[in-house]
Order: structure tokens, then sequence, then C-alpha cells
């Protein structure tokens, strides 16, 4: 990151090397659709070039990366299911997909944020500094957004 | 059932392009001189074909600015056009782009008057118009006609047909 804010374009190819691939992934499951998701992921790393300044050296650089990553372009009105491999958690019940992602995409959008950018890893402290909230807001919204999702993915019919 | 951020985690596609995306000013020349001349012709025709932009376009060697708008709605962004209705307490955001790249000066036209909203660059290709700190958005606070005007920087009268205007109404 140092490099690029030198202007080494070649660190910026090396940064999405590096960061491309878990970016998309959380693009995908924020916006929905791969369309969407790869608008939002130029969006971001266009965003990272041109706000690479903005960046302080020493600080982690994940949080300011998916920080950029959850405004960056639009969600798509409905999921579209076929983006996403039924690997994993889906080999065995292909449904689990559809109704995960459906219970997904029906939060709020800023709630999906919150607990997507909770799920890729950054706390309560992180998540609050990237959308602008307290802490402890960002705690009990994410307790009752995965208390809701929990139960409507319990439900035979989600 | 596993767990729920494992499920989640587990919500994966196909790889992204394996290349940036490319940085402005990071093509050769020549593909610069087709990208413009494809930006004047066949870039504009898209935009108007998607009907999403509002205004006049450069195409003639004359800047031109284009807007478009959605709104944070149910949850949802959509997008608004020429006419479109909105309510009090709904914000909207905005894509911009000017022909040929340059300063873009936003403000809109309502029941409280006129209101600067943004100074931002634009370039040929439509983009968020956003601040360091975040995107550009304007919360109607009042009902009633809001005309929003896109003008080059140093036009603000918007003489000729440099601006783009969308008029929105609040309710």
């Amino acid at each position: 990151m140092i490099r690029l804010q030198q202007g080494d374009r070649r660190a910026y190819q090396a940064l999405y090397a590096r960061w491309g691939a878990r970016t998309m992934d959380f693009l995908l499951r924020r916006t929905g659709s791969r369309a969407c998701a790869e608008d939002a992921l130029q969006d971001t790393w266009l965003r990272v070039f041109r706000y690479a300044r903005s960046y302080e050296p020493g600080r982690p650089f994940a949080p300011w990366l998916f920080g950029i990553a959850a405004r960056a372009g639009h969600d798509a009105r409905e999921p579209e299911a076929g983006a996403f491999s039924l690997t994993g958690s889906y080999e065995a019940d292909p449904t689990l997909r559809d109704r995960v992602l459906r219970a997904l995409h029906r939060l709020d959008p800023e709630d999906r944020r919150l607990l997507l950018l909770n799920v890729e890893g950054f706390d309560a402290t992180e998540v609050g500094r990237m959308l602008g909230m307290r802490p402890g807001t960002v705690r009990q919204r994410l307790t009752r957004i995965r208390r809701h999702l929990q139960g409507v993915l319990g439900e035979p019919d989600a | 059932m596993p767990e729920l951020d494992i499920m989640i985690r587990d919500l994966k596609g196909a790889p992204p392009p394996r290349e940036a995306p490319r940085l402005p000013g990071s093509a050769p020349r020549l593909v610069l001189a087709f990208a413009a001349l494809a930006l004047v012709g066949v870039g504009v025709y898209a935009m108007t074909e998607r009907g999403s932009y509002s205004g006049t376009r450069g195409g003639t060697g004359t800047p031109g600015v284009d807007l478009r708008m959605v709104v944070a709605r149910d949850g949802r962004t959509q997008r608004v056009t020429r006419g479109g209705l909105c309510h009090v307490g709904e914000s909207v955001y905005f894509r911009v782009a000017s022909h040929p790249a340059g300063g873009v000066v936003l403000w809109v036209e309502g029941p409280a008057g006129k209101e600067s909203i943004a100074r931002s660059p634009a370039s040929p290709e439509p983009s968020d118009l956003e601040t360091p700190t975040g995107m550009v958005s304007y919360e109607f606070d009042r009902p009633g006609a809001h005309t929003f005007v896109l003008a080059p920087a140093g036009e603000e009268d918007c003489g000729g047909t440099t601006c783009s205007k969308l008029t929105l109404e609040v309710e």
C-alpha cells in the first residue's frame, strides 16, 4: 500500500492479486448478483487507487479496504442464486443456499453490510469505524440480526 | 444445519477477473484516443439507451454532463427518473459523468431555494458522486418539486445546453 501511495502502479495489481478474490466474495454476498458485484468490485478498486493517500500507513489494510467495499456500488433488487456455487454447506442440501441467500437479502442493506463485515472477521469496533456506528450499537444489532436469521432459517418454508 | 457464519462464508461464486480494474490513464495513447471517440459516440448512445440519464450530453466538442440518481427505499436502491415521486425522509444518491472529464457542480432547486450539494471531478465513465468520506446523498425534508442540476464547473449559469437537470416530486 505504501508503494501504491508512492505512485507505483504495479503495487495496485499486486494488492488486487492478493485481495481481489476475497473482496469479490464479500461483494457477491453483499450485492447478491454477479453483475452488481463486478460493478462494485470495479468501484472499490478504483477508489483504492484514488484514495490511496487517505490510507494511514501502519494501520491494518483489510478494514480500510472493506470499509470502501461496504459502500461501493449498489445491491441487486433480487439475489441471483445461480451466481453462487453449491459447495461447502450446500453440497448436501442445495435448497439451503437459496434459503440463506433469500434470508440475507431480506435484511435491511445496512444490517446485511454489518453482518457480512462481522462474518468477514471484523469485530464490532472495526465494523463501527467502517460504518460510522458505536461498537455497542454494532454488537446489539449483530445479536438481533443473527437471532432473526437463525429464526427465519429454522422455519420450514424460510 | 451448519452454523450461520459458516453458511454465509460458503456463499461463493466464480473468481473475479484476474486483472485489476484498469486505472485512469493506464491505457496506451492509441487506445485512449479510440476510447475518447467511442465515448463521444457509443458511450453516450449506450447511456441514452439505458434511459437513466437526464439532460444534454456532449458529443460535438461542447462540454456535457450526465446525472443519474437512485433513491434508498424499503431497504433497496431504485433508480429515479425525471418526474419520479419521492417521499420526505428518503435519500437520493448520484452518479455523474462529464464529457470530457472535468469538474462538476451539483445543486438542487427546491422549496427551500437553491442548495449546493457537491463539487467533484468527473470522468466520461459514470461514477458515484462522492467525497473522500463517502458517497454524497441528499435527504428530502420537505414536499414539493426538487430540480437537481449538474453543471460543468465554471458554467453554473447553464449557458447553452451544458447542464443536466432532473426534477422529482416529493410528497
